[in-house]
């Protein structure tokens, strides 16, 4: 069965490859252009899940975003769902990602700019599988 | 703050001068007094001593004149020739006696004279000195009556004998007098003496004591000087002390700036690396044609160019060597053709109209020029999300010419207005939500400045913001260069 995965993703190209790839996975993905959006995208699939689900398995977020950065996204979803698992990719140093890091919680990863999406792909259905084992 | 300084500093110095100078003059009075005094008092003990010794031998000689004179007499009633002659050369003998102590008495007046000082015991001793002489003239009658007597006893009656006898009798009582008198005199002396160095004593103390309080009121009065100095000094090092924390604070919160600034810079050079990497892996499986690839691939490169250029420019305009390329261009197309892409990529909500009413000709830096209104134009995109956004170009009577970019949207927030032109000045503000890098305005500001124009921005009254900028038609710099290009 496919993952479900909502991706926060500013640059329409690579959005347009996130797409590209999950779905040539057999996963599904909702695409959010920007901060607050993304936020809207979690609360309407939230609206429809029971109280121990999960709307989405994996939420992929691009650190730098308009209107809400990932980090306030990813703490905005937390406090919806606290486990829900959370994967950044950012083009930031490790410095910048180590003081966001030390906000969030153990459920959020870090994935570092430039990636292959096969890469990606692997990483998320890991995490999700190791998840799933927990 | 300077002459302030150097100001108290002297008043101090003087302070502690003027402390030290009236401690050592009232050392110096009392030490002098003291030795004056006891000086007086040795010199006028001195000078007394043998005085009175002499004036008391003077006494014993006229009472040996007196009695040698009765003898005298006695020797002249009985007929004793021989006794009275005998008499009459010891009287004689005893003038001498008489008028060599006078003589002595005088000179150690007159020494005494000179080596007192005036003010203090030398009146004593000029009276003194009168006194003697009244004392020499009364011994010269005395003497010479006794002359007289002796010489003419044999010749006159008793009677008159007796009279005269009298008169010697009654002149020898007034030299007693008058000796005694000097004795009470010298006696008095010591006394005046006393008195004279109780005074001054006394005069001293008070001017010493004078000189102590001053001195102390002057402590005083340095002391508040000090303590001025002190609370000056004070409050200049904790002006200096905040105005270097204000400083090092300006300069921490630069550093971080810088340090963020590099941060997104490298980010934003490494972001479109992804979808590079991302296009060239899915052309590969053939999930994406080649050419739709390589025109994503194309775009992202632009990007990173964008980046860096802005850095480069950046580092241009800090360092003041930002270049401009004059030429001949027209504006309104210039800002027809922006705005014209631009439209393609915003929004149905918003609409980006021009007002063009005139054909403007400008020298200038066109790549340079569209950078500033392309900068502009996108701020406004970005906080537009709904409205208008209307691009005007007039020219004014200075030979400028002036574009305005007005928008309907959020507008300037108070907390950037201010610095809105500053590097980094809208980094981080919870409005820019991390998107830019607070440089847009900052390099526009930088290339108006490089054509000696001027950029404003202010936020309209209905809402949104509007910058403006104006630079002149015409390049003054090389305007020669400029005329002779045409030419040639």
């Amino acid at each position: 069965m496919g993952l479900r995965i909502l991706s926060g993703e500013d640059n329409e190209f690579a959005a347009l490859q996130y797409r590209k790839i999950f779905e040539k996975n057999q996963h599904s993905i909702t695409i959010a252009r920007d901060g607050e959006e993304c936020i809207l995208k979690y609360k309407k699939v939230l609206e429809n899940c029971s109280a121990d689900s999960y709307p989405f398995d994996v939420v992929l977020l691009d650190f730098v975003m308009p209107k809400k950065n990932g980090v306030q996204v990813a703490k905005d979803i937390l406090d919806l769902r606290p486990h829900q698992k959370i994967i950044f990719a950012s083009a930031f140093g490790n410095g910048v990602l180590d003081d966001a890091s030390a906000i969030l919680k153990d459920s959020i990863e870090i994935l570092q700019k430039p990636f292959s999406l096969e890469f990606l792909v692997k990483k998320i259905e890991n995490s999700c599988a190791l998840k799933n084992i927990h | 703050m300077k002459y302030q300084k150097a100001s108290n500093g002297f008043r101090i110095g003087a302070s502690v001068g003027i402390i030290i100078l009236m401690l050592g003059i009232a050392i110096a009075l009392s030490i002098s007094a003291t030795y004056t005094f006891s000086n007086q008092m040795r010199i006028v003990t001195d000078f007394n001593t043998p005085l009175e010794k002499t004036i008391i031998q003077m006494s014993d000689i006229q009472k040996n004149q007196e009695s040698v004179f009765n003898n005298a007499i006695r020797s002249l009633q009985i007929k004793d020739t021989q006794g009275f002659q005998s008499s009459e050369s010891e009287f004689q003998n005893y003038n001498n006696l008489m008028n060599n102590q006078i003589m002595q008495a005088e000179n150690i007046v007159k020494i005494g004279i000179d080596a007192l000082p005036q003010e203090y015991v030398g009146s004593q001793f000029n009276l003194t000195l009168t006194k003697m002489t009244e004392i020499e003239e009364l011994n010269t009658e005395y003497e010479r009556l006794a002359s007289n007597i002796f010489q003419s006893a044999d010749k006159i009656d008793s009677t008159k004998l007796d009279i005269l006898a009298a008169d010697l009798k009654i002149k020898g009582e007034s030299l007693y007098a008058k000796q005694n008198e000097l004795l009470g005199d010298l006696e008095s002396s010591y006394q005046n003496i006393e008195t004279a160095v109780d005074e001054n004593k006394q005069k001293s103390l008070t001017l010493e004591i004078i000189m102590i309080i001053a001195a102390g009121v002057i402590s005083l009065i340095s002391g508040y000087f000090v303590n001025q100095i002190n609370r000056d000094l004070t409050d200049e090092v904790i002006k200096k002390t905040k105005s270097l924390q204000k400083v090092n604070e300006k300069l921490k919160k630069l550093n971080r700036l810088k340090d963020e600034f590099i941060s997104e810079a490298s980010h934003e050079l490494k972001s479109p690396l992804n979808p590079i990497y991302g296009f060239v892996e899915l052309a590969k499986c053939g999930d994406i044609d080649k050419e739709e690839a390589l025109s994503g691939i194309v775009k992202q490169a632009r990007q990173i160019e964008e980046v860096a250029n802005k850095m480069l420019d950046l580092g241009k305009i800090d360092n003041s060597k930002l270049q401009i390329s004059i030429e001949k261009f027209n504006l309104n197309t210039l800002i027809s053709d922006i705005s014209e892409a631009a439209r393609l990529s915003v929004n149905e909500n918003v609409s980006i109209k021009t007002e063009l009413p005139e054909n403007i000709e400008i020298e200038a830096d066109k790549v340079r020029i569209g950078q500033v209104i392309r900068n502009i134009l996108n701020n406004a995109i970005k906080f537009t999300h709904d409205g208008n956004i209307i691009i005007t170009s007039s020219l004014n009577d200075n030979n400028m010419v002036e574009v305005r970019i007005s928008d309907t949207g959020i507008g300037i927030h108070p907390e950037i207005f201010h610095k809105i032109f500053n590097k980094f000045a809208t980094k981080s503000h919870k409005r820019e939500n991390l998107d830019g890098n607070g440089l847009g305005l900052y390099i526009c500001k930088g290339i108006i400045d490089a054509h000696d124009g001027n950029i404003q921005a202010y936020n309209n009254p209905h809402g949104g913001a509007t910058i403006l900028f104006s630079i002149p038609v015409t390049h003054h710099k090389n305007n020669e260069e400029f005329q002779r290009s045409l030419f040639n």
